[in-house]
């Protein structure tokens, strides 16, 4: 069964090769060469070097600079922007050969080689270095091992056949072995502030609180960016943010929800909505009595209305679909057929009584500045005081907020909202579930779920893989461990003097800016 | 002395009209928010259909983003800002001069040790302390108008220090002290009344930063909870619909400024009482 | 003499003070420093790694001591965020604050001495209600409001000025450096003119109905002459605390007019180590602000003994 997946992504991805040959060679007729776009950001990057970017900004900027080895979309393996021609593995997936593209250069123009993504692999997996995503280098706690075979040719090697690995190494990017061989602490070494990279533009100033400017680099492998310039400016404030739009003095923006029809009525731009693979959930906090009876949270999810709660938060069905799953719909064996809780209030009532709770008052946690969470918070609130339970609200800042949640322990809220992004991989949604997880917010303590994540993330895929995902999915959602809300959609406003945006977006923060250019 | 304060006050009105507009204003703004549960509106009450309204016979100050009644919520949110800024300026003022006069009319090393305290604390960062609060203290509005005052009364001991300082040199007070006045005393019926005209014009003007300061304490999650209303968090929320919805900004913003001017003016009267003569 | 050096082993005191408290508070604020810069698929060892580089595993006293000796050599250590160090980073971004509040401190007190003074003398006239209506808009209105006003006019609406930041790329000239700072430096000294003509006004009035003041005038003494030598003298007392309060802003910048119009300085600096929880950086800044107030209220000591003979006779 396994063997027929690999034969199938990688016959998808011949296809993709061959159509994007194509495409690509045919340029945007009403593109013109040369120019800059300025795209708003909301923060300074933390760390510009790609095994260490874990911020949205630095991986935004990041992405300008690094190629990725390939790119999965929607299940498919994708070449396009990668350093990769083809990737293919061996029968029981034990064995993965990349195979890079001819002549790629650094920025600096050394010729990047296998030698390269080596020295990448082996900085990953290295314990000394400290690389936040070291976890795609190990399959079941031991190190994956790379050795060059030729100048192009890269053979990994895994310990047990992983069929998770492809999707943990496109997000890996390659970085130099001339640069950084022989430093002790590359994540924090001085280095990383001036990045030598290999994707279409290269970098060129960074002033510290103002933008981050790369140009062009016209050894890149792809197509010649169109763009002279990306200046990436720092703006904090989304209200000015938006008004620098509609000026002029910003070109590009992620916006959220509630700028769409302030953004939309300048009439400058042209707003790109995608998938952002967000699921927008509440969260029971199990460390606390009432939060334990599987009744209770029934009844809570009983008491509310999805489809008036989506409406109400996300502005406009149009804007967010309502969920029901803990997957997203695009997520391997995602489950459509689930029991929907719609909106009953006898029920609700009925199920509180039986938990033996009337008057409860719980405590729901929000971060402050997400306009978001706030209106779904105070729908909630006023839903809720109908079936008699009365909600206090609880907005925090960001960082306390963060520093909360991390916290297993914390008793002091009973309802806590916030999101994910896990991607299309379904084990990789075990990590908001499982006892042991960090990012267990609900402080869900259920063994037998344990036991089906583990055996889902170690067995082929397959009809025995999918049941298992399906009856994941069954039980989270007959226990109510989490109340999905929304997955919503991710809006980009670019102004209307710009092109090729449909093809940057790779998918949710996945860009290639090599495609955006400057209408003529 | 004091019939001599209640004539000068009547004198005060009687020739200031702006005075008597400003102690109307406050009045009525007062017991419109004591008195807000006579208008049948509940200021939480949210609305999926009627978001955004207009100003418009059925809702005569329009709907915010989430279609609540923003008469209501203007009412409501009267209550909130009007004790704040009012309490979290009487606390500051008391603590500041207090501080600021002993601190002046002393000197030596009474006066070293609290304006280095002073200074102590003005250095602290505003949003460190509110954060640190946050973890310590539920939220309420009696917590937010000790933070207010507690945030606030270091520039007015300061201003009240100086003044003293320089007060104290003059003749009729080094006058008091030869003739063996306390020093209390001396502070009560010299220090005081010469210091009032300053610290009336930096009182009026913190109860205008106090209502501001509120709204920045909830962006922590320390103000006013949600969905409870203030002006400023009003405010603060309009700033997204400046283009779509600005009367969402002119409501609130009006009233903060209306309040504002009426306390000048009513400090002006009280400033000329005060006067010395 | 000996008054100053008094003073100064004051401030050095004050400075120690502010150590403590500054740590203190930071060791008070809520949640494990080290979990905000946590991802999830960090390792137990990893974070361990962390806590020990911080030295966050050491007794409370002997983490101050550390930290202390350390800024002593003006080591301020380095930002948990993106690890580069905080004294660097604080002073990157010093000038574009100096330029920015230096400049509306300038524009405010040009501004606003001769307004309190004409206004305190005429009061109750024409231009003393229109000053004082403005002046009350000046401090009721949020300064995000302001700010963003100003950009939908002047950069939206009529495309006259920049909306964001200081400096267009590429353009390296004088001119364009003041068009970015028109708006901004506007905000900030319409609130600061606001606040300060309203002592000026307040502390003129007293001053003219003083028998000093009379004395003067039945000496004959003209007008402009007691306006200017005697009544701004003592006028401008509160003044000069306010300006010893304000210097410490030219450094820890206007955090709110700051963000607004994306000025890269060291308010947005403050801003992003308190919301990321950056504490070696937000003590770091603590400490920085701490000693420009400390010398910024030793000048204005300086100045009242200057300005009031008084009290520097008293003193000797």
């Amino acid at each position: 069964m396994k063997k027929k997946l690999i034969a199938g992504i990688l016959t998808a991805a011949l296809a993709i090769t061959a159509a994007f040959g194509v495409s690509a060679s045919a340029m945007a007729a009403d593109a013109a060469i040369g120019g800059n776009i300025s795209i708003a950001e909301t923060a300074d990057p933390m760390n510009i070097n790609p095994l260490y970017v874990v911020d949205q900004t630095s991986f935004d900027m990041m992405q300008a600079l690094y190629a990725p080895f390939f790119e999965i979309v929607k299940g498919e393996m994708y070449y396009g922007n990668g350093l990769c021609e083809s990737v293919t593995a061996n029968e029981d997936f034990t064995e993965v050969t990349l195979k890079l593209k001819e002549n790629l250069k650094w920025h600096d123009g050394e010729p990047l080689t296998a030698e390269d993504v080596v020295f990448t692999m082996d900085v990953l997996v290295d314990s000394e270095q400290n690389v936040p995503y070291q976890a795609y280098g190990f399959i079941d706690g031991e190190a994956v091992q790379t050795e060059a075979i030729d100048d192009l040719t890269v053979l990994i090697k895994l310990p047990t056949s992983s069929a998770g690995f492809l999707g943990g190494l496109s997000q890996i990017y390659c970085i130099p072995k001339h640069i950084y061989e022989g430093v002790g602490n590359i994540g924090e070494s001085e280095l990383n502030n001036n990045p030598i990279g290999n994707g279409p533009y290269k970098f060129k100033e960074y002033r510290p609180g103002e933008s981050f400017i790369v140009e062009r680099f016209d050894d890149y492998f792809g197509d010649t960016p169109y763009l002279d310039t990306i200046t990436f400016k720092i703006v904090k404030d989304s209200n000015t943010a938006n008004a620098s739009l509609a000026s002029g003095d910003i070109n590009a923006r992620l916006i959220s929800s509630e700028d769409y029809d302030v953004v939309n009525a300048t009439g400058k731009v042209n707003i790109i909505s995608y998938d952002s693979g967000r699921v927008n959930v509440m969260g029971f906090n199990q460390n606390n009595e009432p939060m334990k009876d599987a009744r209770v949270r029934q009844a809570i999810a009983y008491a509310l209305d999805k489809e008036e709660l989506v409406t109400f938060a996300y502005l406009s069905s149009e804007f967010a679909d309502p969920a029901y799953s803990i997957l997203t719909p695009d997520t391997m064996y995602y489950d459509d057929s689930l029991t929907q809780y719609n909106n009953d209030q006898a029920k609700a009532q009925q199920l509180l009584a039986e938990a033996g709770y009337s008057n409860l008052s719980l405590t729901l946690l929000y971060t402050a500045t997400n306009k978001t969470m706030e209106s779904e918070a105070i729908y909630i609130q006023s839903k809720l005081a109908e079936v008699g339970i009365s909600v206090e609200l609880y907005p925090l800042d960001e960082s306390t907020y963060k520093n909360k949640t991390k916290d297993r322990e914390a008793t002091d809220y009973d309802l806590m909202l916030s999101f994910y992004t896990l991607g299309a991989e379904p084990s990789l949604y075990g990590d908001i579930l499982k006892s042991d997880s960090r990012s267990n917010y609900g402080n869900v303590r259920d063994e037998e779920l344990d036991a089906l994540w583990d055996k889902g993330n170690s067995i082929p895929n397959g009809e025995e893989r999918e049941n298992i995902y399906k009856e994941i999915q069954k039980i989270t959602n007959d226990n109510m461990y989490i109340y999905p809300i929304a997955y919503s959609k991710g809006f980009y406003a670019v102004d209307k003097s710009y092109g090729g945006f449909e093809d940057v977006i790779l998918q949710t923060i996945y860009y290639d800016y090599s495609k955006v250019y400057k209408i003529q | 002395m004091r019939e001599n304060l209640v004539k000068n006050l009547k004198l005060g009105f009687k020739t200031n009209k702006l005075a008597v507009a400003g102690l109307i204003v406050i009045v009525v703004f007062s017991l419109a928010s004591i008195f807000a549960f006579l208008y049948p509106v509940d200021p939480n009450a949210i609305s999926v259909t009627e978001r955004l309204v207009a100003p418009c016979l059925k809702h005569p100050f329009g709907t915010d983003d989430m279609g609540r009644d923003y008469l209501a919520r203007c009412l409501y949110g009267g209550r909130a800002s009007l004790s704040v800024g009012f309490m979290a300026m009487i606390l500051s003022t008391a603590i500041g001069v207090l501080v600021g006069s002993v601190s002046g009319f002393m000197g030596g090393t009474v006066d070293a040790i609290l304006m280095r305290l002073v200074d102590a604390l003005m250095s602290l960062p505003t949003f460190l302390i509110m954060v640190v609060m946050n973890a310590y203290l539920k939220p309420g509005i009696q917590n937010v108008i000790l933070i207010i005052g507690f945030l606030t009364w270091m520039g007015i001991a300061r201003i009240v220090r100086g003044e003293t300082m320089s007060l104290k040199e003059r003749e009729y007070v080094i006058y008091s002290r030869v003739s063996g006045q306390s020093r209390g005393k001396i502070i009560l019926k010299h220090i005081l009344p010469n210091i009032m005209p300053t610290v009336i014009v930096s009182a009026t003007m913190n109860i205008a930063s106090a209502i501001l300061m509120e709204s920045a304490l909830s962006f922590f999650g320390l103000g006013i909870r949600p969905p409870q209303a203030s002006w400023g968090s009003m405010l603060s929320n309009a700033q997204r619909y400046i283009t779509n919805a600005p009367y969402l900004a002119i409501f609130p913003g009006l009233l903060i400024l209306l309040t504002v001017i009426s306390f000048n003016y009513l400090g002006e009267v009280l400033r000329k009482v005060f006067e010395p003569k | 003499m000996k008054r100053i050096v008094n003073r100064l082993f004051q401030s050095v005191l004050i400075m120690f003070l502010v150590s403590i408290l500054c740590f203190g508070l930071s060791k008070a604020a809520p949640g494990d420093p080290v979990m905000t810069y946590v991802e999830p698929n960090m390792s137990e060892a990893y974070i361990e790694q962390l806590r020990e580089d911080l030295g966050l595993n050491k007794p409370i006293v002997e983490q101050y001591v550390i930290w202390l000796k350390n800024i002593l050599h003006g080591n301020f250590g380095n930002s948990l965020m993106n690890k580069r160090p905080v004294l660097t980073q604080i002073v990157e971004r010093l000038p574009a604050t100096i330029l920015l509040m230096g400049s509306s401190l300038i524009l405010s007190v040009i501004l606003a001495i001769p307004i309190g003074l004409y206004t305190g003398k005429h009061k109750n006239k024409f231009w003393d209600k229109l000053t004082s209506m403005l002046s009350f808009v000046g401090i009721s209105i949020p300064t995000f409001w302001f700010g963003i006003l100003l950009i939908y006019l002047l950069s939206v609406k009529m495309g006259w000025l920049p909306s964001i930041g200081m400096r267009t790329d590429g353009v390296n000239s004088l001119w364009d450096l003041i068009r970015h700072l028109i708006m901004p430096c506007a905000v900030l000294t319409f609130q600061n003119v606001a606040q300060y003509t309203r002592y000026i006004r307040s502390s003129t009035i007293t001053e003219l109905s003083s028998d000093y003041v009379t004395v003067q005038r039945a000496y004959g003494m003209s007008e402009m002459g007691i306006l200017f030598r005697h009544v701004l003298k003592n006028a401008i007392l509160p003044m000069i605390t306010v300006l010893g309060m304000s210097l410490q802003s030219v450094v820890s910048g206007a955090i709110i007019t700051e963000q607004v119009f994306a000025w890269p300085g060291t308010g947005q600096l403050a801003v992003t180590a308190v919301t990321t929880f950056d504490y070696p950086l937000i003590m770091g800044i603590t400490m920085f602000t701490a000693l420009l107030i400390v010398i910024g209220n030793l000048l204005a000591d300086i100045c009242y003994s200057i300005v009031d003979p008084r009290i520097r006779i008293a003193k000797n």
